[in-house]
């Protein structure tokens, strides 16, 4: 599994890196059948990694398995095998070193009303992550005046402080969710759809927002979403992910452009935007996901286009397709690479 | 006003002109209950500067007379006499504050804890949870009064027997209460985030989880508020509860049972009493419930 | 040729839907009420599909509710006329608006997960939608399978009979909306009313869900009234477009015209605060929130947060005026003849 760092800064060690990582989740059985236990893999041997000051995107649908790793980044969920690794130290059990991963990787979720506790004043929520803390803001006048910082940072007023999360509206909740998670000072911060339940006219000034601190304070986003859009406009690579598997990366222009994957083209299709028609989808991708054995073989073939015209379907039954490096420094997981897939439009 | 005052006493103003604005806002049934209660609880805490009367003391003379109103009462004895002579007003009073005691201490101690095991086995879960749960179901399916009758006679009656027996009863219900609003507070992701960032368990369920269960809390603690009135009426009521001469409402329903056709205000007035606790601890629950649920799920 | 073409030059084609001067108001503190729609006003041609465009607290979903007679407790219509081939929907007695549920109108909601009873097979739920059905009435139930299944290809959805035996919980959200749109359509309805039916989808399922219905309304020629907060996806979908804010419509016409000539300063600064998935493209936010309910602005609601604004707009809620001769209005006096902004 190829993991791809920029050319211009291949020494460095990556803020955080994710090695063959697989999360399984065990299906409760009824106590009759405990034996054969039913796994749900939601992460099928993910690799990533993040440099300082880069950030990467993770675009997919729902089961794409784009959520879990992002809990896996933020230290919030122990993979069922792999490596995680920060600053180049592996993550064990050692309570010291999750403590500080924790401090450098922070998370925003995607609901604003439930990420928020009602009961607490916005001062207590934002400063919550820097409780315990010795050094800087030991004080409760320098958590005072952090909170203020903060604020500002992220465009609230002040009185903010001691109201209570009810009386925001969602964008601005959102606001709240992000100094908290920009109080502790991380060094890479994962936004899990951090506008998919906004106002249309609302997320673009959360995206404004984000880009901004990200120049700001030179911090790294890991953006997990399925709005193409708002990734592209935060991120230098973009991976896209289906069914547990990273089936394509590269950069945003290559992706939106030129996708080589099936799955990638799928989705750009479905998109709405100028030139993409309803009608240009084939009936094929309508099929169910759910019913194949995903561990052999590809997870897409049974709604892919490109498996009917490839000289040996039955590659795609049999053998997983590997992620292997094509041109310009993009990585594609699919038998049907260098098929050509209908009407290429420019690079490749 | 100056200045200086305004700005001080401005704070205070506003608190209070919003208490005011609550209380206005209020529905009618709920401010009349509310005044009701007042007038139980007070009446009941200062009843002895509002009877002369001491309940327990017999006066075999004035023994079965009917309430002022009627011919043959008297003013004295403003809602008549027992059997033995003691003023069935005066031991309305501080029958009164037997029962509501213990109705109090009853929720006190049952939700106390009922939230603590309640608490622990929601979010820990596992077997923990699982052998808990199973106990309170065990519990629940006890029929109650059978249940509080044998504990109150193993237990011999006393008041502070009878506010544990009625405890005993109340906290599997509190503790289900609990544990059924912690699976669905834990989920959320306020809850996730502080666990992720490193709190430990006694730190989440203090600053994140009691909080937010509180207010079902306080709503099922309100409408189990009658049931333990009732319980303790009941208990008294076959003398299980309450031992003589102190009086409770229940104790008071029991000794006018037998004497109903000739003593109908013996029974009467307890028995109103109680009645009207339920229905004022029955509706506040209600409208607790209703106004907290909706911005619990605050939008 | 679309269906916006077709009645361009036959104006005097009764519409399939009308409503005119919709105005809902909701209860407020201290005896004052919040109003939540105001002099809503809007036409469907038979055959023609309309977008109703607008983000939370526009009014969108208050207007397909107030259509469908579905309001929720505390919400009022004050006045307005719901024309449904020309008879009040607000007056109907509750048997005739029963018998034109599904027939003359139908809807398809946001939630595929809550419109389905969790409890019974899709065939059951299916035969339950079937009562108003003439073709339906002493059938047996294998005809009734049929006739379901008949309905389910219909909405292209992939082996129908296995289908009809599963449980809403063991299909997908895209498959659990074709199933609504089934019923939905089971009474051949001249007006579907869709609410954000897809917003809860994931992308692919939604292009996909849409090609179907889109498809089907070019086949059976009904009307559809689609409410989105998505303007591309609406761009797709719909020959027509309206666009609310604030409980306003402020800016009406076809949808090509609409979209690439908005005239109203909302629309524009929506269309280019979209994040669009291009490389190095510009985001230009719409600064400030939408107005509350309680305390509308007096004139122009979008005021507060418009670029153009000026003195004037305060004065009054504008006129909705025309663009150009294809239908295409707005409420703005900036963008107007003689206005200010270009």
């Amino acid at each position: 599994m190829g993991l791809v760092t920029a050319p211009s800064s291949a020494a460095a060690t990556p803020l955080i890196e994710l090695d063959q990582v697989v999360v399984d989740f065990e299906k409760r059985q009824p106590i009759f059948q405990r034996g054969r236990a039913e796994i749900l893999r939601a992460v099928d041997e993910v690799g990533l990694s993040i440099l300082a000051g880069e950030s990467l995107g993770l675009v997919g649908e729902s089961g794409s398995g784009k959520t879990t790793v992002g809990r896996v980044a933020a230290g919030m969920l122990t993979p069922t095998s792999g490596i995680v690794r920060s600053s180049g130290q592996v993550l064990g059990k050692d309570r010291g070193a999750l403590a500080s991963y924790r401090r450098r990787v922070q998370i925003v979720f995607q609901d604003p009303y439930s990420s928020l506790d009602p009961r607490m004043r916005v001062a207590s929520i934002i400063a919550e992550p820097l409780f315990g803390r010795e050094g800087k803001w030991s004080t409760r006048s320098a958590r005072k005046q952090r909170v203020e910082e903060l604020l500002g940072l992220v465009g609230l007023s002040p009185d903010s402080a001691t109201m209570y999360p009810h009386q925001f509206s969602g964008g601005q909740r959102q606001r709240i969710a992000l100094a908290r998670a920009l109080s502790s000072d991380p060094r890479l911060i994962v936004l899990d759809e951090p506008t998919s339940a906004l106002d249309v006219s609302i997320r673009a000034q959360i995206l404004k927002l984000l880009k901004d601190l990200q120049q700001r304070l030179n911090v790294s986003y890991l953006v997990i979403s399925h709005d193409l859009g708002s990734v592209a406009y935060l991120v230098s690579r973009v991976a896209v992910m289906y069914r547990g598997r990273i089936v394509e990366e590269g950069s945003p222009a290559q992706i939106y452009r030129s996708p080589q994957h099936p799955y990638s083209r799928l989705l750009l299709d479905s998109v709405p935007r100028e030139g993409t028609s309803l009608f240009a989808l084939n009936d094929i991708a309508a099929n169910e996901p759910e019913a194949i054995d995903v561990w052999r073989g590809c997870s897409f073939r049974n709604r892919c286009e490109l498996r009917g015209r490839l000289p040996e379907p039955s590659r795609c039954d049999d053998i997983r397709p590997q992620l292997l490096a094509a041109a310009n420094n993009r990585l594609v997981a699919c038998h049907g690479t260098g098929a050509r897939l209908g009407s290429d439009k420019g690079e490749n | 006003m100056n200045t200086e005052i305004a700005s001080v006493g401005g704070g205070a103003f506003a608190i209070v002109r919003r208490m005011i604005d609550r209380i206005t806002e209020l529905p009618l049934s709920v401010i009349l209950c509310l005044l009701l209660l007042a007038i139980f609880v007070l009446s009941s805490i200062f009843a002895p500067l509002l009877v002369d009367q001491s309940p327990t003391y017999q006066d075999l003379i004035r023994r079965m007379q009917p309430p002022a109103w009627v011919e043959g009462g008297s003013v004295d004895y403003l809602l008549g006499t027992d059997r033995l002579g003691r003023d069935v007003f005066s031991r309305l009073l501080y029958g009164g504050r037997i029962s509501l005691a213990v109705a109090g201490l009853a929720i006190l101690f049952g939700a106390s804890v009922g939230t603590v095991i309640g608490l622990w086995a929601g979010y820990f879960g596992g077997i923990v949870d699982a052998v808990v749960m199973r106990a309170v179901d065990v519990l629940l399916a006890l029929p109650t009064l059978l249940v509080a009758i044998v504990l109150a006679v193993a237990v011999g009656p006393s008041f502070w027997n009878v506010v544990f027996v009625v405890s005993f009863l109340l906290w599997p219900k509190i503790a289900r209460q609990v544990r059924g609003e912690l699976l669905a507070v834990k989920e959320q992701d306020y809850v996730k985030y502080a666990e992720g960032i490193g709190r430990s368990s006694m730190s989440v369920m203090l600053r994140h989880l009691l909080p937010n269960v509180t207010p079902s809390l306080v709503v099922v603690s309100t409408l189990e508020l009658g049931h333990v009135v009732l319980l303790e009426a009941s208990l008294s009521f076959i003398g299980a509860g309450i031992p003589p001469p102190h009086p409770s409402w229940g104790v008071m329903v029991d000794e006018g049972r037998a004497l109903m056709a000739t003593g109908w205000w013996l029974s009467l007035f307890p028995g109103l009493a109680i009645m009207l606790t339920v229905l004022i601890f029955n509706t506040l629950g209600d409208w607790l419930r209703d106004t907290l649920d909706p911005r619990l799920k605050l939008r | 040729m679309t269906a916006a073409d077709k009645y361009a030059d036959a104006p005097t084609e009764a519409p399939a839907l009308e409503v005119r001067n919709l105005c809902v108001s909701a209860s407020h503190k201290a005896g004052k009420r919040r109003q939540l729609l105001d002099a809503i006003s809007f036409k469907v041609m038979p055959g023609e599909a309309l977008g109703v465009v607008g983000e939370s607290g526009s009014g969108k979903s208050l207007t397909s509710l107030s259509i469908l007679r579905l309001l929720p407790l505390g919400l009022r219509i004050d006045t307005g006329e719901i024309l449904l081939d020309g008879v009040n929907v607000l007056d109907m007695a509750p048997r005739e608006l029963r018998a034109a549920r599904g027939r003359k109108f139908s809807m398809v909601l946001q939630d595929p997960m809550s419109s389905l009873d969790p409890c019974f097979q899709i065939r059951s739920q299916m035969r339950e939608a079937l009562w108003n059905v003439a073709s339906a009435s002493g059938a047996s139930g294998s005809e009734l399978d049929e006739i379901c299944e008949g309905l389910l290809r219909q909405v292209r959805m992939p082996e129908p009979d296995i289908v009809l035996g599963k449980y809403p919980h063991e299909l997908s959200g895209g498959m659990r909306q074709r199933v609504t749109s089934a019923i939905a359509l089971s009474g051949a309805p001249d007006v579907l009313i869709a609410d954000e039916p897809t917003t809860a989808l994931d992308v692919t399922s939604q292009a996909l869900y849409l090609s179907m219905l889109k498809q089907l309304q070019r086949d059976t020629g009904f009307s559809l009234v689609f409410v989105s907060h998505d303007l591309l996806l609406v761009k797709q979908l719909c020959d027509r477009l309206i666009v609310m804010y604030a409980g306003q419509v402020i800016e009406e016409g076809p949808i090509s015209e609409v979209l690439a000539n908005p005239a109203h300063p909302y629309t524009r600064a929506l269309l280019r605060s979209i994040p669009k998935p291009e490389v190095d493209a510009e985001l230009f936010p719409i600064e400030g929130y939408p107005p509350d309910p309680s305390a509308y602005p007096p004139g122009c609601r979008f005021a507060p947060r418009c670029p153009f604004a000026r003195e004037a707009c305060n004065a009054g809620i504008p006129r909705s005026t025309p663009r150009s001769p294809t239908g295409h209005v707005a409420r703005c006096i900036g963008s107007a003849d003689g206005g200010w902004v270009s």
